[in-house]
């Protein structure tokens, strides 16, 4: 094991960046927003001034440039910042980066890398809290990270950085401040990531923001008596559906969260991958309801997966609540 | 001959008759296809002035560039017919033709989405202090898409070794496709961006042939990007998918007997007619047509006779690694 060290995870990140950085100086960046609208400015523009080209608002010719630039030589990185934006530049990754090494049967690669803040940031309403990984997991040749932790983080920078295929970091505004320690190799992204180990009472497979939301749901649940495993997929394209399902084997019930609609989403594949095991698990899956994001806070809690919903969602699948009125779930008739 | 030492008519040549041949045994391909019919002065221009280390971003109609590169003719009639002996072993047909040994990495067929990837590839030569320019090649019909007008913006704001070139087969009218651009003239458009802009007529190759090796000069010499509009004359056998050839093969007696009104537009016959006002002899110009006639006619029936790539082509080269 190497040693680690405990971090937030926007300083893990800029840690990360700054070290892929230094390594390499074939990295370009297309933008510099990759601490977002609203997180901790990492000192980015002042450190690396001369590795950052700013781009006119393009997104399609910006992240198309990036891909060619990334067949040509150069690592490029675009700092999508919100989502949102990269629907402007959707052929860019979806029509070209995806389809180069294919293409081409190998003879060249695009090996850029698109970073986006996902998810629901809270006010951003329904332009700008999107779930734009559920959609590409859906194009083949991309590989999709959304890291939980600071240690993933830490290794999706990495990975993303260092690896062969076109890659969307897909990063949330809300994880800024979450700690844990971030080892000095970093770690793979690959394989699941068993962040919480309980006795087999249950498990909670997430990823993002929703790994933490998880994470605050089994230590409220330990009031109930429930020890529950908390399971990260940081990887969600290739997605390791077996090796999620081989760690979280013996655990009587199993709850997938997601802030992506179930429709098409991680979460619905990981549980289609449990149904065909035929293993007899009960499971349910928590995601966003089929709604638009609300711009107030309150209205925005009411159809994203909370700490208290997932709790809640727990104690039902363990049969110690019985179902809720939530508005959350679709009554029978509504399906 | 190598390929860089070809005649000009030898480069059209190829593309003309393969894409005759290719109309012939339309019934056999999958889908639909485009050809390069009356656009061959415009390949042979780009490739006779492409160097190694250039890159060429081409489109859906791209047999003709291909063929005046010098790109071998049996692995383009495989890969448009499915087979294992083309580029991608039958994963990318028609519209996704490339040879990476001659500057094509790799062919989007997205309406004008290959041409942020060319000016990629010229960011990273220009960092890197790398030689080559990146050319990218569209149809009159790409200037309606945004991404064209976001790339002659960002090409001048950087100075990127980029050639723009515009195809356009649309009906000319004072140089714009009238039904589909309010600008005076398709050259207005770059131009005000600053991108430096010419047009000639791309029925007349030795017209095409100095706008594009003035242009590829300039960016050569450091002065950033350039676009030249290449105007040909619209061919009959166009069609949404599957083209037909309704002026038959056509044969270079027709540049002194033309069968068809479009023969005047035609650029082979057109370079036909100059090189015999140069003094060529006929017999010489009939004897690199049939040369080139049956190596195509080679290349097809090596094609046909190509088996079928194995299914487990289609998982391969998805990611570099699972």
């Amino acid at each position: 094991m190497s040693a680690t060290t405990a971090m937030r995870y926007h300083a893990a990140r800029a840690r990360a960046l700054f070290r892929e950085l230094d390594a390499n100086p074939d990295i370009l960046l297309l933008g510099s927003a990759v601490s977002g609208p609203f997180n901790p400015d990492m000192g980015l523009d002042e450190r690396y001034a001369d590795r950052i080209l700013w781009p006119p608002i393009a997104e399609f010719a910006a992240m198309g440039i990036a891909t060619g630039a990334s067949m040509a030589g150069l690592r490029t990185l675009v700092p999508i910042s919100t989502s949102s934006f990269m629907f402007y530049g959707w052929p860019a990754i979806v029509q070209e980066a995806s389809n180069v090494r294919y293409l081409s049967a190998g003879r060249a690669s695009a090996p850029v890398v698109f970073h986006v803040h996902a998810g629901h940031r809270r006010g951003g309403g329904a332009q700008h809290e999107h779930t734009p990984h559920a959609m590409l997991q859906n194009v083949p040749g991309l590989r999709i990270l959304a890291p939980g932790t600071p240690a993933e983080v830490d290794a999706a920078f990495h990975e993303a950085l260092t690896g062969g295929d076109p890659t969307l970091i897909v990063d949330h505004l809300l994880l800024a401040d979450a700690e844990g320690p971030v080892p000095d190799a970093p770690m793979r992204l690959g394989e699941p990531n068993v962040v919480r180990s309980g006795r087999g009472d249950l498990a909670i497979v997430s990823y993002s923001l929703m790994l933490q939301h998880a994470l605050e749901a089994a230590t409220a649940l330990e009031a109930d008596g429930v020890s529950a495993t908390v399971v990260g997929v940081p990887c969600l394209s290739p997605m390791p559906v077996d090796a999620t399902l081989d760690a979280i084997a013996g655990h009587a019930s199993v709850l997938f969260v997601d802030e992506s609609r179930a429709a098409g989403s991680p979460a619905s594949h990981l549980a289609a991958g449990l149904l065909e095991r035929g293993t007899g698990v009960r499971a349910r899956l928590l995601c966003t309801a089929d709604a638009h994001p609300p711009f107030a806070p309150h209205l925005l809690d009411a159809i994203v997966p909370t700490v208290e919903r997932i709790a809640g969602a727990a104690r039902e699948l363990l049969g110690l609540a019985s179902a809720t009125t939530d508005l959350h779930r679709p009554s029978p008739t509504s399906r | 001959m190598t390929a860089s030492t070809w005649p000009r008519l030898e480069r059209m040549l190829r593309g003309r008759r393969f894409d005759e041949r290719l109309i012939d045994v339309r019934e056999r391909v999958t889908g639909v296809f485009h050809v390069g019919i009356g656009q061959e002065a415009t390949a042979a221009a780009i490739a006779a002035v492409r160097e190694p280390d250039d890159v060429l971003m081409l489109n859906h109609r791209s047999h003709q560039h291909l063929a005046a590169n010098g790109t071998d003719l049996a692995p383009m009639f495989a890969e448009i017919l499915g087979r294992d002996l083309g580029p991608l072993r039958g994963r990318g047909g028609t519209l996704h033709l490339c040879d990476a040994d001659r500057g094509v990495p790799y062919t989007s067929s997205m309406v004008g989405g290959g041409v942020p990837v060319g000016l990629g590839v010229a960011l990273a030569k220009r960092r890197r202090g790398e030689p080559g320019i990146a050319i990218c090649c569209f149809g009159d019909g790409a200037l309606g898409e945004g991404v064209l007008h976001e790339c002659f913006n960002i090409a001048r704001l950087w100075d990127l070794p980029v050639l723009f070139v515009c195809e356009s087969n649309s009906a000319p009218a004072a140089g714009q496709a009238t039904a589909s651009q309010s600008a005076g003239a398709l050259t207005d458009l770059p131009q005000a961006h600053r991108v430096p802009a010419s047009r000639a007529d791309a029925t007349d190759p030795s017209a095409i042939d100095d706008a594009v090796r003035t242009a590829v000069a300039a960016i050569r010499g450091g002065g950033g990007p350039r676009f030249v509009l290449a105007q040909t004359a619209p061919w009959p056998g166009n069609a949404t998918f599957l083209p037909t050839n309704p002026l038959g093969r056509v044969e270079l007696s027709r540049a002194e007997r033309p069968d068809h009104e479009w023969d005047a537009h035609d650029p082979i016959l057109n370079e036909v007619r100059a090189l015999r006002r140069d003094g060529a002899d006929p017999e010489a110009l009939r004897a690199l047509d049939a040369r080139v006639a049956a190596e195509v006619e080679d290349a097809l029936r090596a094609a046909l006779d190509a088996p079928p790539a194995p299914a487990s082509v289609a998982f391969e080269n998805v990611r570099a690694s699972a």
